[in-house]
């Protein structure tokens, strides 16, 4: 998979190769190994975004699968989801008061 | 759905009146230390009940199989599906010298795929999907040998409503609906193979597989353990007086097994939710503003009639949690890898998806749901250490808390009947 982002998005493509992470449990341990700074770099830049990005994958088919770009897109959405709770509710990477557990996400 | 409440709070206040031989009492907890209940728990609980061991969806054509390593069984489990409507189970074992049969470059990991037969890769002999032997290899080497006493090890396998059940104990005689009894009637109905979209997690916690039930068998720890996640039900919270957030709707207990209803706001925006909330328009619950559902529940299901519905959690008896809410369904399976350990999986059924929109708001809900799950891990893990240290010996639980009451009762009557028959 290549790093574009669909033309709209152009200006975000330097995120994809970092945090553009389909899997679901790469994604969480990408949340809990980053520290607070790297995240919110990442989504300062995303967030803003957020609501133009769903908008834009909207308009695709669910059914059909999405052009490289849009998923590069979606991924990054997905990150966006897993980083803004550490950085809107816990405030730090980890579940607060959650030691070094985590869960492992098999799907 | 009739309006009639199934389940209705005693007049007297208090949901444990309604079970008079429950006791009010301290509980004891030695049920989650001490090591030699654990063997009782493994030989006369785990051994011989219905146990749930996955979905169908999992075996979706003839020969589609998958293994289960169950440290708590001594064993690992072959399921097989042999026909359309036939799915066996198995001791994972080659009857020839015991190889394990069915596993992927490590034989300690689970694995799943497809076959036409089993095959052993020891000595080449192979098995029909049914476990019986089609040939061994080397004819010509046999002696006394008797194809039919060498076969798979079969064990109990049955289906209800898409689960798949297996039961160690051979004398069993009970089905697995029978087993589950009034409150596995009362959720017939449900579309379960509707929600094919699954979310999985697992995590092997140290603490006691019972610890970890508790902790999800009462929403009264809600506001003060989980006050990060859920601010809304915190700040409204009214100490020390009845809490309509957090009491549950209602308690059952039947016979081994246990449920409780709880409040629920159909998921929407509120002065608490997060950006991400907005953005997605989606929380821990589900999605915002859900249109309601077209088909009525089944009976069993908000067994109170409470227009402020929002989940049911299901306790079977021992270890699987059956959870219904608007997102869908969800599993907890309990697997003791010791007396101070087990592996829970949580495993999420939604429907599909059907555009990008609302499976963006699947991923926040089920992330969401991560974090409130490792909210209580950690603390249950503290606990067990606290409760290994021997410096207390009883719970003191209280109404809210019935469920807890019940299941450790359980347990520890089922545990000590036994001892006395095996006398």
């Amino acid at each position: 998979m290549n790093a574009k982002l669909p033309d709209a998005f152009k200006d975000l493509e330097y995120l994809v190769g970092e945090w553009a992470i389909e899997d679901g449990h790469e994604r969480y341990l990408k949340r809990v190994n980053s520290t607070m700074d790297e995240m919110k770099v990442f989504y300062n830049a995303m967030a803003p975004r957020g609501k133009d990005a769903i908008d834009y994958l909207d308009q695709y088919d669910y059914q059909q699968a999405l052009p490289d770009d849009a998923e590069n897109l979606r991924n990054l959405l997905f990150t966006l989801i897993t980083v803004s709770l550490a950085v809107e509710l816990w405030r730090q990477p980890r579940v607060k008061n959650s030691a070094k557990t985590i869960l492992t996400r098999l799907c | 759905m009739s309006q009639e409440p199934l389940l209705k709070k005693p007049e007297s206040g208090k949901w444990t009146d309604a079970y008079p031989q429950l006791g009010r009492g301290p509980i004891s907890l030695d049920d989650c230390v001490s090591a030699e209940f654990y063997e009782k728990e493994r030989e006369h609980i785990f051994k011989k009940n219905w146990l749930y061991i996955g979905r169908v969806e999992r075996l979706p054509k003839v020969g589609s199989y998958f293994t289960r390593e169950l440290q708590v069984l001594n064993t690992s489990i072959l399921v097989v599906r042999d026909g359309e409507d036939s799915i066996r189970a198995f001791h994972n074992i080659c009857p020839h010298r015991g190889n394990k049969l069915v596993w992927k470059d490590d034989p300690f990991v689970e694995t799943e795929g497809t076959t036409s037969r089993l095959y052993c890769r020891f000595h080449g002999w192979r098995y029909g999907l049914d476990g019986h032997l089609i040939k061994p290899s080397r004819q010509d080497l046999l002696l006394d040998f008797e194809p039919g006493k060498c076969q798979v090890p079969a064990i109990q396998c049955e289906v209800w409503n898409g689960f798949v059940f297996i039961n160690l104990n051979s004398d069993n005689k009970q089905t697995v609906s029978d087993f589950l009894g009034d409150f596995a009637q009362g959720i017939e109905g449900f579309p379960f193979d509707r929600h094919r979209q699954t979310y999985k997690f697992k995590a092997e916690l140290q603490c006691n597989w019972k610890i970890f039930m508790d902790g999800f068998a009462e929403s009264y720890h809600g506001p003060y353990l989980h006050a990060g996640t859920f601010g809304a039900l915190t700040a409204l919270a009214k100490l020390d007086a009845p809490n309509q957030y957090t009491d549950a709707l209602g308690y059952e207990l039947k016979g081994l097994h246990r449920m409780f209803s709880f409040y629920g706001e159909p998921s929407k925006e509120t002065p608490y939710s997060l950006p991400i909330e907005k953005l997605v328009q989606a929380g821990a619950a589900g999605p915002w503003n859900k249109r309601p559902q077209k088909d009525p529940l089944p009976k069993g299901l908000n067994p109170t009639r409470s227009e402020k519905y929002g989940f049911d959690s299901f306790q079977f008896f021992p270890n699987f949690v059956l959870i219904f809410s608007s997102s869908g369904f969800t599993t907890h399976a309990h697997w003791p890898t010791g007396p101070h350990s087990h592996i829970v999986e949580v495993d999420m059924y939604y429907l599909p998806p059907t555009t990008h929109k609302e499976r963006i708001a699947q991923e926040l809900t089920v992330s969401f749901l991560n974090d409130v799950i490792l909210e209580d891990a950690s603390p249950l893990e503290g606990m067990q250490a606290m409760l290994n240290s021997g410096a207390i010996k009883e719970f003191h639980v209280n109404d809210e808390e019935i469920l807890i009451r019940h299941l450790h009762k359980t347990v520890q009557d089922y545990v000590a009947n036994a001892e006395k028959e095996k006398k």
